[in-house]
């Protein structure tokens, strides 16, 4: 059993790929969420070892999900379909481990990022 | 003409009955030579002014006041007769000339009418108090040989009595309140106003010595001596306030002198300064003046500014279909009008004026809304192309890059058609990132100017150095000098060779100031790069801004925005 994972992210359509692009990886996607606060209380009530969250949700930001779970044991990996550069200071000086433009999502960014599926 | 017949009857009139006043006070109380002539020339003085005044100044009703006071004193010396009816009448209305008409005339003063419902209601009930305290006397009347017809129960002690009550009342009481109304007056005046008050201040004066002198000297023992300087400061009292009014109100129409010298002025103003030479011209440093505007129906000030006219006591005085001329309000109206007269042509291209910048300040305003709500616009357009077209690519990359995961091994010629499907949808997505950029950044509504010129930073091939403030600026101001900043940049490094870029952006007092330096070969508009920044021209002006550009042939390019932002 892999490495549990949860998608946070308000396109249906983009967590049901993501999902799929994660199982392929080795990772046990074990709750999706739609919105930041949501995302919030899954994270903290299963402690999945990789969060991908999206950086535009509906109720807040991307970066204030990954500084409220800073400290905690999950990994996050932002995404969004914006390059990094358009996010300004904030993407880089966030509590996520790294961030993915979504349009470069791959196993392999994925890898380089957080290393192997344990 | 006819009036002028009626006051040379009054004057007339006024001398005989002052010669049979004089006749009463010498041979029916034995009064003085000295006293009694005083006592006439205080009538005679105010009858003379008063009707000079009202000859020289008909629209103020101040002369007729003053003739009306003249007529009440020399009415006193009829209770000095024997005759029993005419001592009655003389009598009944005896009081009014020292006290409540000559107040009315003073409160009046300068245009000739009470100024507030107060003022009114004290002058109407002082004529009904003196009046009947005056009939009252006359039922308790015991002093013969003049003999009152309206004699009820005579009695020297009751008419003591009341006698001491209406000093107290009317001298002390309603003496103070006329005081407090003329310091009142002269306290809310301005310096111009306050010198048309003079003659207020000369009158409050000598009430103020009259009540004191009536209202508490009468309970004590009073010298001849005493007597004696207080009837002669009195009698100098009472001759001095005619006297002033008249100068007062004849100063006024002297003061119409200066507005000779106001067209002298006027012709040679400029549209700008006609408010100034009508404060000059009517020594009224507060004065203002609204312009009319029949179209929109509003009056304006110079700029073009909607201006209400006030109802809280300042003067108004309307030139119909130009202006209206927000002033002191103890000017005399007329010469305000006379001015406005004379300052009519003038005032007429002040208003023009005013209405040019009033519909300029309406397209101003149309202006910066428009290029606001392009703004809204541009940054609606970036969010949907983000939340659309852009989520749908990504989502479609991702897919693709599943299926080459899972199919990909099995057949080569299938992973290389959907590596070159994602290759190309990654180049879509790039073009439009770089689409949405150009239509509104999303970092500049995240971030503000600071970080969205970090962002545009990242993406220039030419060192760039960034000094901005952090501050958050209105979304519409962030939006011009980050365009601002855009041009300029992509000038410098396409068309001006620079190596090296300095960005600026800070707020100096209430303006935004963008300032993007560069070392290339200058000459911007000869070399066809400043075409895009007299683009952005329209944009920074719509915010009431300015936009410099600076580039001399081989000494770079400095491209300078200001934008007022509120502070």
């Amino acid at each position: 059993m892999g490495a549990r994972a949860i998608v946070v992210d308000d396109h249906a359509a983009f967590r049901a790929s993501a999902r799929r692009l994660l199982e392929l990886t080795g990772y046990d996607v074990v709750a999706e969420a739609g919105d930041g606060a949501s995302g919030l209380a899954l994270v903290r009530d299963l402690e999945p070892e990789l969060v991908l969250l999206d950086v535009a949700l509906p109720d807040m930001s991307g970066f204030d999900v990954a500084d409220a779970l800073a400290g905690s044991p999950s990994t996050v990996v932002l995404v969004s379909s914006r390059d990094p550069s358009d996010l300004g200071r904030r993407a880089r000086e966030s509590g996520a481990v790294g961030f993915i433009a979504k349009d470069q999502l791959s196993e392999d960014t994925l890898r380089r990022l957080v290393g192997s599926v344990g | 003409m006819r009036a002028q017949a009626l006051r040379a009857l009054l004057v007339v009139a006024g001398v005989l009955f002052g010669l049979y006043g004089y006749h009463l006070l010498r041979h029916d109380v034995h009064s003085s030579v000295p006293n009694a002539a005083a006592s006439i020339v205080v009538a005679w003085t105010f009858l003379f002014a008063g009707v000079v005044a009202w000859a020289r100044r008909p629209h103020s009703r101040v002369g007729i006041l003053m003739t009306f006071v003249a007529y009440c004193l020399l009415e006193r010396k009829l209770q000095y007769s024997h005759d029993d009816a005419v001592f009655t009448f003389g009598f009944l209305f005896a009081e009014l000339g020292l006290t409540v008409a000559f107040a009315h005339a003073v409160l009046a003063y300068p245009e000739g009418r009470l100024r507030t419902r107060f003022e009114r209601w004290f002058i109407g009930a002082s004529y009904v108090v003196v009046i009947a305290f005056s009939f009252v006397l006359l039922t308790v009347w015991d002093d013969p040989p003049r003999k009152s017809l309206f004699a009820i129960h005579p009695s020297r002690d009751a008419y003591d009595a009341i006698h001491a009550v209406y000093r107290v009342g009317v001298y002390g009481v309603l003496g103070l309140l006329f005081i407090a109304l003329i310091v009142r007056r002269v306290r809310g005046a301005t310096a111009a106003g306050r010198r048309v008050l003079i003659p207020l201040m000369v009158a409050a004066v000598f009430a103020a010595t009259r009540a004191v002198s009536e209202a508490v000297l009468s309970f004590m023992h009073r010298s001849g001596t005493t007597s004696d300087a207080l009837y002669w400061w009195q009698i100098f009292g009472q001759i001095a306030v005619p006297i002033a009014l008249l100068v007062g109100l004849l100063r006024a129409e002297l003061a119409r002198g200066t507005v000779a010298d106001l067209v002298v002025e006027l012709s040679h103003v400029a549209a700008g300064e006609v408010r100034d030479a009508l404060a000059r011209a009517l020594h009224d440093d507060s004065l203002q003046v609204a312009y009319w505007l029949p179209m929109r129906r509003l009056y304006v000030d110079e700029s073009g500014r909607p201006v209400e006219l006030p109802n809280d006591g300042r003067g108004v005085t309307k030139l119909a279909d130009i202006a209206a001329i927000l002033h002191d309000p103890e000017l005399d109206p007329q010469l305000v009008a006379t001015a406005g007269a004379a300052a009519r042509l003038a005032l007429h291209n002040a208003r023009l004026q005013a209405d040019v910048s009033a519909q300029l300040a309406k397209v101003q305003e149309s202006r910066r809304r428009i290029v606001t709500a392009g703004d809204e616009q541009r940054r609606r357009i970036e969010r949907d192309l983000h939340d659309g077209a852009q989520q749908r690519l990504v989502a479609l990359a991702l897919e693709l890059r599943i299926a080459q995961r899972q199919f990909g091994e099995e057949s080569p010629e299938l992973d290389l058609v959907l590596a070159n499907a994602v290759g190309q949808l990654q180049v879509a997505v790039e073009e439009l990132r770089e689409l949405a950029r150009g239509v509104h950044p999303a970092v500049l509504t995240e971030e503000g100017l600071a970080g969205a010129l970090v962002s545009l930073a990242s993406r220039t091939p030419v060192p760039l150095r960034i000094d901005a403030s952090d501050d958050r600026f209105p979304g519409e101001i962030e939006a011009a000098a980050y365009f601002v900043a855009c041009e300029a940049i992509a000038n410098a490094v396409k068309h001006a060779h620079a190596t090296q870029i300095r960005v600026s952006a800070q707020r100096r007092n209430a303006t935004l100031v963008i300032e993007v330096e560069d070392d290339g070969i200058g000459g911007a508009g000869e070399n066809g790069s400043g075409s895009g920044l007299r683009g952005l021209v329209d944009r920074v002006e719509a915010h009431g801004g300015t936009l410099r550009i600076e580039s001399e042939p081989g000494t770079g390019t400095r491209v300078i925005g200001e934008l007022p932002c509120a502070s």
